[in-house]
């Protein structure tokens, strides 16, 4: 129990003694950061263009409605 | 007073906070660098909300206790539900870890429409609740910056996505070398596995070729490069990548299963009449000793695992060799809603205590404590399949829980017959007898029963 109560106090010692931003400790990877500049990209612009595929579809059903009235 | 916390030796990596353990309670202190964050998180109430919708382990400020644990430098502590089975993602078959993935996006995805995001991608923050995947950091969770790159790629794509496409395009189980790899397995490394053909895969092309070739590539010189220093990836990007994943994820599956279920349909011999019997035998036990977790040792499609829940069992943990059968056994626990976990096991060489000091990851001897096991149909693989000598093989088998049913199958049983086909019998000590001598030295037989004239059922109970 003694070592225990030890490992328990070092741990927690050695948890406060980091004074690093909690959320930069995981490091990303060159080859992912660079993956995702380009991902990013892309899927942004697919993004892009769906949002303005889906507007200019909604735009045609509305005329179409309104054709209708 | 209370008993002073004990650290959680898996729960190092992450400096803001530490998951102690004080007898039955699990604590997880936030220190300085993290609290800030935390409340933020904490005070939107997106926590309590996934905590409701049971995707997050439920949590209890208990700050005031910290004292009384020997933690009073925590800037807050949390208090944790008991989690009474941990299992690894190199223990998962396809179906628990293409749930585990989907779950991980799905909330990363709810949390970035909140605003925020998480830390990181480790497939060792989810576990299961019966085969529902339950999320268990709650520290993972942080306020999202506008424009951040996802810190966790990488490291979903090694622990969650590769293991996948492991499985589902080469049909290769990734437990073994997930095992070896407790980081999971690498991009660079999948990349020079996959076939050409199978290359011309937005998500292969893009998460595993192209990102394996950068990788190659930035250490030795795109890192200093201005692309990479100013990496941004707008929000809208980011969901569209988490999107992207999802929905590549939701269609994998395994080539071999098919057949797995053909085999599975033409195999249903559960008319047999020596099923009942096992089945009452099994209940019989389960009704006297009650126990809240039990260990189905080689689980098969989870039959008995169900008997043993219906007549009150708590939780039951499966363990199988057979890929096929962890898939049926997936499938009738997520179908009946059943509180049954079957997870991937190689007795005779059980996944160790690894990582880190050894410490961090724990091996299966002594990980929980059931109450209970259950032994069908298992020990001949074991001493006769592998070689394991019979007192060691039952020896193994007590040292697991204190009571429970083992199946003797006798050497003139077809199945045990089969196993010795192709070679001499060199196992004289293999019989019935032998058995019973063996177990009533270390245990206490409470009963048993000659289900077939070739296999016998016995009840025993240890200390």
């Amino acid at each position: 129990m003694q070592s225990k109560t030890v490992i328990s106090l070092v741990g927690f010692t050695v948890m406060l003694g980091m004074s690093a931003p909690a959320y930069a400790y995981l490091d990303p990877a060159t080859g992912s950061i660079l993956l995702q500049a380009m991902i990013g990209a892309v899927a942004g612009t697919t993004l892009f263009f769906r949002t303005s595929l889906h507007k200019v579809k909604t735009l045609f059903s509305r005329q179409k409605q309104s054709e209708r009235k | 007073m209370s008993a002073l916390a004990v650290v959680e030796p898996g729960s190092f990596r992450d400096p803001g906070g530490r998951v102690f353990r004080a007898g039955e309670s699990v604590f997880r202190a936030i220190t300085e660098a993290a609290s800030e964050d935390f409340a933020r998180v904490s005070q939107s109430g997106i926590l309590r909300k996934l905590v409701d919708q049971g995707k997050l382990i439920d949590f209890t400020d208990v700050t005031d206790q910290a004292p009384s644990l020997g933690l009073d430098q925590a800037d807050v502590l949390l208090s944790h539900p008991r989690i009474s089975f941990i299992s690894y993602p190199y223990e998962w078959s396809f179906s628990l870890h293409k749930a585990a993935s989907l779950a991980h996006l799905d909330l990363h995805l709810e949390l970035l429409e909140q605003g925020f995001t998480l830390s990181d991608a480790t497939a060792y923050n989810i576990q299961f609740n019966g085969t529902r995947p339950v999320f268990i950091d709650h520290l993972s969770v942080r306020p999202y910056i506008e424009g951040e790159i996802w810190a966790g790629h990488r490291q979903f794509c090694m622990q969650f996505l590769n293991p996948l496409l492991m499985w589902s395009i080469l049909d290769l189980q990734p437990n073994h070398w997930f095992r070896g790899s407790l980081e999971g397995i690498a991009p660079e490394d999948l990349a020079k596995m996959i076939p050409l053909r199978k290359r011309l895969n937005w998500t292969v092309l893009t998460h595993v070729v192209a990102q394996a070739a950068m990788q190659n590539k930035s250490s030795r010189t795109a890192a200093n490069s201005e692309r990479y220093r100013n990496a941004r990836l707008p929000r809208t990007s980011f969901a569209g990548m988490l999107r992207g994943l999802r929905s590549a994820i939701d269609k994998l599956e395994v080539p071999s299963s098919k057949t797995v279920w053909r085999n599975y349909a033409d195999n249903t011999s559960y008319a047999a009449p020596e099923t009942q019997a096992k089945h009452r035998f099994v209940k019989e036990m389960i009704e006297t000793v009650r126990p809240r977790l039990l260990y189905d040792i080689g689980c098969n499609s989870g039959d008995y695992s169900k008997s043993a829940l219906d007549a009150g069992a708590g939780k039951v943990v499966g363990f199988d060799f057979d890929h096929g059968a962890l898939e049926i056994a997936y499938r009738r626990a997520t179908e009946e809603n059943l509180d049954l976990l079957p997870i991937w096991l190689d007795a005779a060489n059980p996944s160790p205590a690894q990582g880190w000091g050894q410490t961090e990851r724990m091996g299966l001897g002594g990980r929980a404590k059931p109450d209970a096991l259950l032994a069908l149909a298992f020990i001949h693989h074991i001493a006769i399949g592998r070689n394991v000598p019979l007192d060691m093989a039952l020896e193994w088998l007590l040292s697991l829980a204190p009571s429970g049913v083992i199946e003797f199958p006798h050497k003139d049983d077809p199945m045990v017959q089969l196993l010795l086909a192709q070679r001499s019998d060199i196992f004289p000590d293999y019989h019935n007898e032998a058995f019973e001598a063996l177990l009533s030295r270390r245990a206490r037989i409470v009963k048993s029963t000659d289900v077939l004239p070739t296999r016998t059922l016995y009840w025993y109970e240890r200390d």
